[in-house]
Parts: C-alpha cells; sequence; structure tokens
C-alpha cells in the first residue's frame, strides 16, 4: 500500500503559506522531450530524443481562501518579479523553487466559497 | 552603555530565501527591544532575575560555612576568568530554577517580531520568520537567548 502526498508545507520567501487544500500542482520544469524517427533506409528506423528547452520552466500553482494577509502576500509576490523562493516540504520531499514570479494577474473574490489563484513560474528546480 | 543591537554567526548555518534564491545563511543581527515585543521581554527578565536571586540564596548559603579569606579568593577568581558567555548564561539560569522554555518560547516571539521593513532580528539581511527559527540548531538557540540577555536586559553588565 501506498500512501498519496497531499499536504506538504509550502514556505514562501521564508513564510509558510496557507493554501486551499487539494489545489497544489507543480511542475519541475525539466523539459518536454520529443521523439521522432529517422530513416536508416530497408526498414531501419532511429529514434532522436530532443529535450526542448524552452519548456524547461517550473510551475507552482495553489489557491489561497481570500483573506486580509491573504491578499498581501499575494500583491508583494506579484511585486517581487522572478524574487520569490518556494520552498515545498514534506515527508521524503524538499523541493525549492528558485527566481518564481507571479505569472497570473490574481483575482480577489469577494465571497466567502471564492479562492485567489496564484500561478508562480521561474527556474527549473534545484533540489 | 546602551547597545542598539548585536551581531551573532551561527554555528550551524540555516538555508534561507534572500532575492529569489536559497542561501546559506550565518550571520544575525538582533536589535534592542522595543515595548513592541515587551511581553516577551518581560518572561525572559524575570526568569534571569528569579534565577539570579536563587542563585544568590545558594551561594550566601555555601558562603556561610566558608572563611572570608576563601570567599575572596573564588571572587578574585571569578573576577579573573572574565566576561560570561551567552551559553554560560542559560547554562547557569537552568541550574537555578528560570523556566527556560518559557524563555526559548519568549525569544521566538521576539526574533520573529517586527515586518520586513522594520525587523526584530535580520538573518543575512532577512527578516526572521517562525520557520527559520525552526531551523537554527539548539546550540545557536542557547547562545542568542544569552547574548540577548548580556546585552540587552543584565544590568550588571552596564559598569
Amino acid at each position: 500500500m501506498s500512501v498519496g502526498f497531499t499536504d506538504g508545507q509550502i514556505r514562501i520567501n521564508n513564510v509558510a503559506v496557507p493554501v486551499v487544500p487539494g489545489t497544489v500542482n507543480r511542475k519541475k520544469g525539466r523539459g518536454e522531450t520529443s521523439v521522432e524517427a529517422q530513416s536508416l533506409g530497408a526498414g531501419i528506423v532511429d529514434t532522436v530524443h530532443t529535450v526542448d528547452t524552452k519548456t524547461m520552466v517550473s510551475f507552482f500553482h495553489f489557491s489561497m481562501k481570500p483573506t486580509v494577509e491573504n491578499m498581501a502576500l499575494v500583491d508583494a509576490w506579484k511585486l517581487a518579479v522572478g524574487l520569490n523562493t518556494i520552498k515545498y516540504i514534506g515527508e521524503e520531499i524538499n523541493e525549492v523553487y528558485e527566481q518564481m514570479s507571479v505569472t497570473n494577474d490574481p483575482e480577489y473574490p469577494d465571497s466567502n466559497d471564492g479562492v485567489i489563484v496564484v500561478e508562480f513560474e521561474g527556474n527549473p528546480l534545484i533540489k | 552603555m546602551y547597545k542598539t543591537s548585536f551581531n551573532y554567526e551561527l554555528k550551524i548555518p540555516v538555508m534561507i530565501a534572500s532575492a529569489g534564491q536559497e542561501v546559506k545563511a550565518i550571520s544575525i543581527e538582533v536589535f534592542a527591544p522595543t515595548n513592541q515585543v515587551m511581553n516577551e521581554v518581560g518572561i525572559i527578565d524575570f526568569e534571569f532575575n528569579k534565577a539570579g536571586k536563587n542563585a544568590i540564596k545558594e551561594s550566601s548559603d555555601v558562603l556561610k560555612d566558608i572563611s572570608p579569606e576563601v570567599v575572596e579568593k573564588i571572587q578574585k577568581r571569578e573576577k579573573k576568568e572574565g566576561e560570561i558567555s551567552g551559553r554560560q548564561i542559560v547554562k547557569e539560569m537552568t541550574m537555578y530554577g528560570a523556566d527556560i522554555n518559557r524563555c526559548f518560547f519568549a525569544l521566538k516571539n521576539i526574533l520573529t517580531a517586527g515586518n520586513k521593513e522594520q525587523p526584530v532580528c535580520k538573518i543575512d539581511n532577512e527578516k526572521m520568520t517562525a520557520p527559520i527559527f525552526d531551523s537554527l540548531g539548539f546550540d545557536d538557540t542557547k547562545s542568542i537567548l544569552g547574548e540577548y540577555i548580556i546585552n540587552f536586559l543584565d544590568i550588571s553588565q552596564d559598569t
């Protein structure tokens, strides 16, 4: 039996951040790899594997409740273009995302069931 | 002399986020207490003085049975040993009945107080936060508590 990982701690710029459970989604920025065939004739093929470095961008998405404190945090992250560091910690997980920017323009809903969606993108994962 | 801050170098460096990158931090700067942290400073001050009072009581009980010449020798030796270190202060506070856990919690609240513009404690120019404090080594925490007392609370060091 294995237990799925759903409850990591997120620290952004040294501050522990409260998020809506189950909304964290991340990509390590290893890049997309395309695989194409090249022919040697007589039905013999070889494959060419190429990493598309243009796609080597990590992302880190999550949602937060629209509290005054959370809105202030999101505002500060949005202004710190390329200067945010995200640490994602849990059992067997210790990921550091560097030079992250908030790429979306976060919306702040005035409702008790609304959420702020935050989308970071930046350097590929270093750890 | 009134001090406005003191610096401390960590024995065990910690990783912190700074300007978009994760860096190894070793230097801590702690600023003098303001009323923003008066409750917490009061706790440490109370526990420090309580331990001091217990120490005086205990030593006067012991010295009662010792000749004045020996007492003089002990006092001379203590003077020679010079300044007391932060770790030593914490050790003696523990020995003489201070609630040291209460002091550590108070220290955490003090060092993590303030905001980014006006922090009470900086670690390599970043504000000290609860996760950073939690990652400090225990030995360093003891030393910082002691240095805080020596620099900002222990009036006997003024002379």
